[in-house]
């Protein structure tokens, strides 16, 4: 493990890439997409996260999780694991004391090469403040943009996620 | 005065905020070069730049070397006092602008990998070794980052040519490590390199009436834009490479098999691939290394680039396909690791976009179309193309592996109309050529299956990047360096634009005519957003300011909500007809809790008990038809001609049915209405509706039937973000969390029926 002396404490990440992805490649997607709504009901966010499968995977590679097709692992418990820890590092809700535990109920991946998350947490109440992180897959691509769409008390609420702004405190 | 101004002021900003104002201000005033239409003036003029270029690579050290000499030819009316060359290779020195410029945080050094990386030197560049007359003489030249500044002893005249030499080498970057568009990936199992060589020599800047020298720096998103000219290009190699380049190959004879050129004999006929260099071939030309070399050389005219690729793991397959009575050979060179995907499909592919993009653009013009295996990547120069797409060493494959190398080849040869052909300024606009080639790619793919699950053209597709917090979306009128979420700005918003104009603004005719007369107007010259907007407007008659002021100048997206809906019929005024109804009406109306009760808690009322209460108005029954009623209707239908009597009979509905744009951007309204007896009917409205108030609408739609669902954008056609808005009555709109149905497998589908096959 690598420390700084300033503050930073942080897992080793085994990262491979590109000196810079804007030399990379012509033609990239970086935007995963996030669409939670609350479940009034149970009282749980129940959420599906969109991604590009093949950046999913050597982003999965770089952190050490060893992957060839997410599809090869619909039933793989073990990795399905991995999985739920890799997005809850790079997706998180906060509501006051509470921070959301997605559990990864499933994903798939569509034709189009888009990986579908799908997460519920456990109870929750909702507070009007509220803090969502979306670093995923930030890390391994520094041109990646995440977006949420939270959908709560009847409405939209739509945030925008940097590689700078990994982090917003918002309101209901 | 003085008190006018203000307002005179407040009435300029208003029209000018109007979203159907015309673009004036927003588009550059037309000239001898560019006329109002969309079309090259009468003065339109081009450089020329024609290159003689040998090079060599060296297989040991990843390095190559090379001397060139260009011929310039200034057709413009400008004295140039210099010339102004690309030096695209730069952005690997390691104290390039593109590393510099790089945001950073403490957070991006997490680990010694992190740490390894950022502090990884690779030492790539140019080495100018010389600038030179074609005598000799040495030219005086200035390097600023990625570009190169030549000074002719004497300014270049109008109509004038120059003639001169430039000698480099430089080290090949790693693709796999160090990235870039081109490079080589090292196959560790048998040591060998797969070289994908572009952007590799000193290129002519484009010098034109828009931009002046186009010598804006590289910096690694704005790709590049270069003047057309003729190349001759010789390439070195080890004797046992297979060279894939741009143009034709001039010494087959020397540098090919006999088994070979026979084989390609063939191809040129056949309308499905004939393998030049076969698999086994393949393989065993990998196990060896010739000392060896040989020189291929190649041949392109009227070409804006040149690049190549050169292994000894390729293999080589080709075929012929026509466009317009003209052969056109297309190729496909791949490593093993390429297939099975890659002898099966590429060639195929090829074909079929220089087939399809013909079709809608212009017709290819150049003799042969290349599709090189190059892992991970997609990246496009003239005739020859880089893609993606690697199954498992297994031989299988997903379908996402699959759909993915279909469409980034599909995508990469269709670079070849846009920007190779159609030679937009990519430095400045990445949407000219990648949201028109993006558009096209959909039609090409849509063409090579039924249903093909295209990643971008269809409104629907985008909404999930338009909607909601505009803070960090770009207009696509955004210089290529700086524009948030560059794949959905400059590939899908575009593509998606395209696409709404064809399906819903101006319909197919319209959009496919003046789609391909800007393609035909601007095919082997220098186009600008400007010319694209005028052409489409002008060839088809359709005013589209609005339309580019909201998709292409700004970042509102369409949101339309159905606010309600209001059901009428015409008064018959014949009482037997409405006193019924009014009658019905009364009757059905909802009742007040406290008349509900009362019938039960108050035993009777006083005019129950007494008789003598209730008057006229207490007993008459005025749902009763009586004479005047009658004598009424009659005087009324007397005063009616016979198709008056008709319309009035003919017991239509009406639907007084209100809209408000709540997204901003202003789109034509479809709605179907859906009757009683299921039957529908779709009214097309165009989006000048919101012309006067761009915030509500209203209109009255009439049918002869009852409808039982009113229904806006019924076919995803205008990108509408919130669709759970759009039905009367409302319908609750799904999200996408659902149960779904789990996978069986943890394998794929192939793998799978391996395993069954296998008796496993």
């Amino acid at each position: 493990m690598l420390e700084f002396t300033t503050t930073m404490k942080s897992v080793i990440l085994f990262a491979l890439i590109c000196l810079s992805t804007s030399v990379a490649s012509a033609h990239e997607y970086f935007f995963a997409f996030a669409e939670v709504s609350y479940n009034q009901k149970d009282s749980i966010l129940e959420a599906t996260v969109i991604a590009s499968a093949h950046e999913t995977e050597d982003a999965l590679n770089t952190v050490g999780i060893t992957i060839r097709e997410l599809e090869e692992h619909y039933k793989d418990s073990v990795m399905i694991k991995k999985l739920e820890h890799f997005i809850n590092q790079g997706f998180s809700m906060q509501f006051g004391e509470n921070t959301a535990q997605f559990t990864l109920i499933g994903f798939e991946v569509d034709k189009r090469g888009m990986v579908q998350f799908y997460l519920t947490s456990q109870k929750l109440t909702l507070t009007n403040d509220y803090t969502v992180s979306f670093g995923m897959l930030m890390d391994q691509f520094p041109d990646q943009q995440n977006k949420l769409i939270f959908k709560a008390k009847g409405k939209d609420y739509t945030a925008v996620f940097l590689p700078q702004k990994r982090s917003q405190n918002l309101s209901l | 005065m003085k008190l006018l101004l203000p307002f005179l002021v407040v009435g300029s900003a208003a029209m000018a905020q109007s979203k159907f104002a015309q673009l004036d201000m927003e588009l550059p005033t037309p000239n001898e070069y560019r006329t109002a239409a969309g079309a090259p003036g009468h003065n339109y003029y081009q450089q020329k730049a024609d290159y003689n270029i040998s090079i060599a690579l060296n297989d040991e050290k990843q390095t190559i070397s090379g001397e060139e000499t260009i011929t310039y030819t200034n057709n413009s009316p400008d004295v140039l006092e210099y010339l102004w060359l690309q030096l695209d290779q730069n952005i690997y020195q390691p104290n390039s602008d593109t590393r510099l410029i790089e945001v950073e945080k403490m957070e991006d050094f997490k680990s010694i990998k992190d740490v390894e990386r950022k502090l990884m030197v690779f030492e790539g560049g140019y080495n100018i070794e010389s600038v030179s007359s074609v005598n000799g003489e040495k030219m005086k030249y200035a390097i600023n980052k990625t570009m190169m500044r030549i000074d002719p002893s004497k300014p270049l005249m109008p109509g004038q040519s120059i003639s001169f030499k430039v000698k480099w080498w430089y080290n090949i970057n790693d693709r796999m490590k160090v990235g870039g568009r081109s490079g080589y990936e090292y196959f560790e199992k048998d040591q060998n390199y797969l070289y994908t060589i572009a952007q590799f020599f000193p290129r002519m800047c484009v010098y034109n009436d828009v931009e002046g020298w186009q010598n804006k720096q590289f910096l690694g998103k704005g790709e590049f834009t270069l003047p057309f000219g003729d190349y001759q290009v010789s390439i070195t190699v080890p004797s046992d490479h297979i060279v894939a380049g741009t143009g034709e190959l001039q010494n087959g004879n020397a540098v090919m098999t006999a088994a070979q050129k026979e084989r390609m004999a063939k191809a040129k006929t056949a309308n499905a691939p004939v393998l030049i260099v076969t698999q086994d071939e393949a393989i065993e030309n990998e196990k060896t290394k010739d000392s060896g070399t040989k020189t291929w050389i190649f041949k392109a005219k009227n070409v804006r680039d040149f690049a190549f690729a050169t292994s000894r793991k390729f293999m080589w397959d080709a075929q012929n396909t026509v466009v317009n009575g003209k052969n056109i050979l297309c190729m496909s060179f791949y490593p093993k690791e390429g297939n099975p995907l890659w002898e099966r499909y590429s060639t195929k592919l090829v074909a079929h976009t220089i087939q399809t993009y013909s079709k809608y653009t212009v017709d290819y013009p150049y003799p042969v179309a290349i599709s090189v295996h190059a892992n991970q990547i997609g990246m496009e120069y003239p005739m020859i193309c880089f893609n993606g797409g690697r199954p498992n060493e297994d031989g299988t494959y997903s379908e996402g592996t699959k759909y993915g190398m279909w469409g980034v080849i599909i995508h990469e040869v269709g670079h070849n109309f846009f920007p190779m052909i159609i030679n937009s300024d990519e430095r400045q606009w990445s949407w000219m050529d990648e949201g028109l080639n993006t558009f096209v790619q959909y039609l090409t793919e849509q063409e090579w299956e039924r249903g093909y699950p295209s990643k971008r053209g269809p409104a629907y597709m985008i909404t999930d990047y338009m909607k909601g917090d505009q803070q960090f979306i770009s207009p696509i009128m955004t210089n290529s360096e700086s524009i948030w979420q560059f794949g959905n700005n400059a590939y899908g918003k575009p593509a998606t634009a395209l696409n709404i104009l064809r399906e819903t603004v101006m319909g197919r005719e319209l959009f496919d005519y003046s789609f391909k007369v800007y393609c035909e107007r601007w095919k082997f010259k220098h186009p600008t957003p400007a010319d694209l907007f005028r052409t489409m407007e002008d060839a088809s008659g359709v005013d589209l300011d609005w339309f580019w002021r909201g998709w292409f100048f700004g970042t509102e997206y369409v949101d339309v909500s159905m606010d309600y809906v209001k059901h009428f019929q015409m008064n018959t005024n014949n009482p037997e007809v409405e006193k019924a109804i009014k009658q019905q009406e009364d009757e059905s109306k909802q009742q007040f809790i406290g008349d509900i009760r009362n019938k039960e808690s108050i035993k009777q009322t006083v005019n129950e008990k007494d008789a003598n209460i209730d008057d006229f108005y207490a007993t008459h029954n005025f749902y009763e038809v009586d004479k005047l009623d009658k004598k009424d209707y009659e005087d009324f239908q007397a005063k009616l001609t016979p198709e008056q009597k008709a319309l009035l009979n003919s017991n239509k509905h009406f639907y007084e049915v209100s809209f408000t744009n709540v997204g901003g951007l202003v789109t034509p309204l479809i709605v179907q209405a859906t009757f009683t007896d299921g039957t529908t009917q779709v009214i097309r409205i165009p989006a000048e509706i919101w012309r006067m108030d761009q915030k509500t609408v209203t209109k009255v739609f009439i049918f002869d039937k009852e409808a039982k669902e009113i229904l806006f954008d019924p076919f995803l056609e205008t990108a509408d973000c919130n669709t759970s808005d759009n039905c009367y009555p409302p319908k609750a709109a799904a999200t996408r969390f659902q149960l779904f149905q789990e996978k069986q497998s943890n394998e794929n589908p192939m793998q799978r029926q391996k395993r069954l096959e296998s008796g496993q």
